[in-house]
């Protein structure tokens, strides 16, 4: 596994690469516009999910016997049918087909299950020209460069230097013009799709019964690759297969809506053994195994074998966001790249990329699969066990407030917010645990660093006139999950319940803690603002300020944020600043910023453009933690906006109702 | 007032990038490059139909296709092609301008029906122009297949 200081060297260069940046902002925040609509002609999300997962898990559950029954489908008519156990045997099986055949030429559709294997070393090692037919990769394979984005790999690149490349490899001036590009390649392309002696595709769904096999492409390189050649080569992961023709078409449906925002791709080939018309034509169909038989069997890993490499958890994740594809991957990438790596590579391989993750959970939400994918990291973490001094003295932090200040390695780190402390505050007042209906969680960062949001979510109850208790207990415990501590976040949990549990009511002041206090199984907890919204009390801003949110991940991830919106907007009858921006990650995420200070702030600058711009009076939040990393930025930007959380806002700069 | 399926068909088709005519005339003679490939049950047809000269040629080096699709899926604007010769694959394939003549071809509300009622060993459902946005995004048609998708409402 390569060591911190040297990924610390390459994520730096990566940040500095602004090319990239720019690129990557232009895909996703087009993408986030589009997505959602596309999706929706599909019917509602949740539908979408069930049906996938039915689909996926079914044929899954049956792979083995839905296998045996393809294998002998296609060999009764004349298909090569052969199993793979690994990428090695694969790279060498594949290499023994196209020698067999006398192949000097391969040209291939963008396949990535063909780089899982390293198929393309392979083979130019072995002296067969390989062409990837698809524009992007072809531009990346001329440059000897990889993808950083999964359906657009060469976005990096701008198109002045993809015109400087083809004018080098032409040999004549070509136009930074995508159109003359485009033209040039279509042309070049003709003679290799009809004189290769083989074509070499990926596969997208693969039905049982009838026996088909899918291939989506936009620009119609993928049939050309498997039409024209005598021999066509398809490689299928073993895990994508369906039941029958209804099943396959709705993958091909939510594909390309879930990938980019469009309805549906221009081309879908179905192929049907023999795939055969002329004598002398061979279809050779490769199945990939790779790990993914184990897979099945790991409670866990299990659920990634869904996937159907759409890419929208790396659309919506912070990480990715800022390093791309060449930062955060291997071979696969993103938050399902670090499971499909533990999957394929093995769990040390992923330890690395796990690493790199924010655990913001927003993959999750918008996985049309229903993976749950920061929770598969979590346990990836927990099994190959933290690496990182931080991260294996944190959890302790804030786990056991005694140890805290033994610990100075951290304290440098950490900077201490405010002095004192909420819990000792509310005892003097004879609150702490004390018997009431209703009680306020204050949670790890108010406790440590902001006991100010503590005490004022205190004082704003009882001027509206509600007797409430504070309840003890440090910490709900995801810092321990995040960071792959299991049995100490169980044994957090359960003793947070505990204590919470003498409680009709309880009110958080953290989303984060709110949904980890779900998670465990708690249903009586609120966060404040959802309290104070089924309260019916109605405030109102002393003065018309220009309010932006930043809505925390876990308040995404725990489903509050239409309760959060409505309470602003009916409640403190406030006009929001809305902006894709509110709903991007800060960057924060808990412990991660001190962890990787510069993805970190990259993460925020996100919208850095977008606040110098629109320079809203207040920011307002419900994680403390997302607070102080606002708070930080900002500063540093020298932009005059008040970070406040929430409560704060409701106590300073509302009247409040009497 | 309720569209008919043809016309549902049509917008759909329209809206994926798909150019319509009334009739095949109406849109060949305005064309410059006469280079024209077409299915072999359609050779008498189109000769007499389109009176200005033709320049009838294999796939590989025509500008022009003419095909009949299979069938048409009205709710994603596809057309559906059923082949198992070469040749054909080459018409859909390989030519800038690819026509359809859409007379009495059937059209099916959804594209399972469409696909459970036409097998054969090799389906390819098509769905507007081969396009791209592989640099900067910039949407660019016919980078391997072809760049205009054209139907015609009938052959004269």
């Amino acid at each position: 596994m390569k060591l911190l200081p040297e990924l610390k060297e390459e994520l730096g260069i990566l940040l500095n690469n602004r090319n990239l940046r720019v690129a990557l902002e232009r895909v996703i925040s087009r993408y986030v516009k589009t997505r959602e609509a596309s999706l929706s002609i599909l019917g509602d999300f949740g539908d979408i999910r069930k049906r996938l997962v039915d689909i996926k898990d079914s044929a899954i559950d049956e792979a083995y016997s839905i296998w045996d029954s393809i294998a002998n489908r296609l060999e009764e008519r004349g298909t090569f049918f052969t199993e793979l156990a690994d990428a090695k045997v694969a790279r060498e099986k594949i290499l023994d087909v196209l020698k067999e055949n006398g192949v000097h030429l391969l040209i291939k559709s963008k396949s990535i299950t063909s780089e899982e294997i390293g198929l393309n070393l392979a083979l130019e090692a072995s002296g067969i020209k390989v062409v990837e037919t698809d524009l992007g990769e072809r531009i990346l394979q001329l440059m000897g460069d990889k993808p950083s984005h999964l359906i657009v790999p060469a976005i990096h690149r701008t198109k002045e230097e993809i015109a400087e490349l083809f004018s080098k490899y032409y040999n004549e001036d070509i136009p930074p013009d995508p159109f003359v590009i485009t033209k040039k390649v279509r042309e070049e392309f003709r003679s290799y799709f009809l004189s290769a002696k083989a074509g070499f595709t990926g596969i997208n769904v693969v039905s049982a019964d009838p026996t088909y096999f899918y291939l989506m492409t936009n620009e119609g390189n993928g049939r050309l690759c498997a039409t024209l050649p005598d021999v066509y080569i398809t490689l299928a992961g073993w895990e994508k297969i369906v039941r029958n023709l209804s099943d396959a078409i709705f993958i091909l449906k939510v594909l390309p809506k879930s990938a980019v925002g469009i309805d549906f791709s221009s081309y879908v080939s179905i192929f049907a053994a023999p795939f055969r018309w002329k004598d002398g034509r061979k279809w050779y169909v490769f199945v990939l195994d790779n790990g993914r038989k184990k897979a099945r069997e790991d409670r866990y890993l299990r659920h990634a074998l869904r996937c159907i490499r759409c890419g929208a958890c790396m659309m919506v994740c912070p990480v990715y966001r800022v390093l791309s594809g060449h930062g955060f991957s291997k071979i696969y990438m993103g938050g399902i790249g670090v499971i499909w790596t533990a999957i394929t590579q093995g769990l040390e391989e992923a330890a690395q990329l796990a690493e790199l993750c924010a655990s913001c959970g927003r993959c999750n939400t918008v996985c049309p699969a229903a993976i749950p994918i920061s929770d598969i990291i979590e346990e990836i973490r927990f099994r190959v066990g933290s690496t990182n001094l931080l991260e294996k003295y944190a959890p302790i932090v804030v786990a056991d407030r005694r140890k805290f200040s033994s610990l100075g390695e951290v304290r440098r780190i950490v900077r201490l917010e405010e002095e004192g402390s909420f819990l000792e505050w509310a005892f003097k007042r004879g609150l702490l645990d004390k018997s009431s209906d209703t009680a306020i969680y204050g949670g790890c960062v108010v406790e440590e660093f902001l006991p100010k949001v503590g005490i004022q979510s205190v004082i704003l109850l009882e001027k509206l006139g509600f007797n409430v208790a504070v309840s003890g207990g440090l910490c709900c415990g995801l810092p321990l999950r995040v960071y792959g501590k299991k049995g100490e976040y169980l044994r957090c949990a359960y003793l947070l319940k505990d204590k919470l549990k003498r409680y009709k009511e309880v009110i958080t002041i953290c989303d984060s803690c709110y949904s980890t206090i779900v998670d465990a199984g708690f249903e009586n907890v609120k966060p404040i603002y959802e309290f104070l919204l089924d309260s019916n009390l109605v405030f109102y801003a002393r003065e018309p300020y220009r309010v932006a949110l930043h809505i925390p991940c876990h308040t995404f991830s725990a489903g509050r944020e239409g309760k959060l919106i409505e309470f602003m907007e009916s409640v403190l009858n406030i006009e929001l600043i809305r902006s894709e921006y509110e709903r991007v990650c800060c960057g924060g995420a808990g412990l991660y910023r001190y962890k990787y200070p510069s993805v970190s702030r990259a993460i925020f600058d996100v919208r850095k453009d977008f606040l110098v711009e629109v320079k809203p009076d207040f920011i307002i939040t419900t994680c403390p933690s997302c607070l102080m990393k606002l708070k930080d930025d900002i500063k540093e930007l020298h932009l005059d906006i008040e970070v406040v959380h929430l409560v704060d806002f409701i106590l300073n700069y509302t009247n409040l109702p009497l | 007032m309720i569209k008919d399926i043809f016309t549902r068909f049509l917008d759909k088709f329209r809206e994926v990038g798909g150019e319509f005519y009334n009739s095949l005339p109406e849109f060949i003679d305005k064309l410059e490059d006469k280079r024209i490939a077409c299915e072999e049950t359609l050779v008498g047809l189109i000769m007499e139909v389109l009176e200005k000269e033709i320049d009838f040629c294999k796939a590989e080096f025509a500008f022009v296709s003419i095909t009949r699709p299979k069938a048409l899926v009205a709710e994603t604007g596809s057309l559906l092609f059923v082949y198992d010769r070469e040749e054909d694959f080459k018409l859909i394939s390989l030519p800038y301008v690819h026509v359809n003549i859409f007379e009495g071809v059937p059209v099916f509300e959804t594209l399972e029906e469409a696909l459970a009622q036409n097998q054969g060993v090799y389906v390819s459902v098509v769905t507007g122009p081969s396009k791209t946005g592989d640099i900067e995004l910039i949407h660019v048609f016919g980078v391997h297949g072809p760049g205009r998708l054209v139907g015609v409402g009938s052959l004269k």
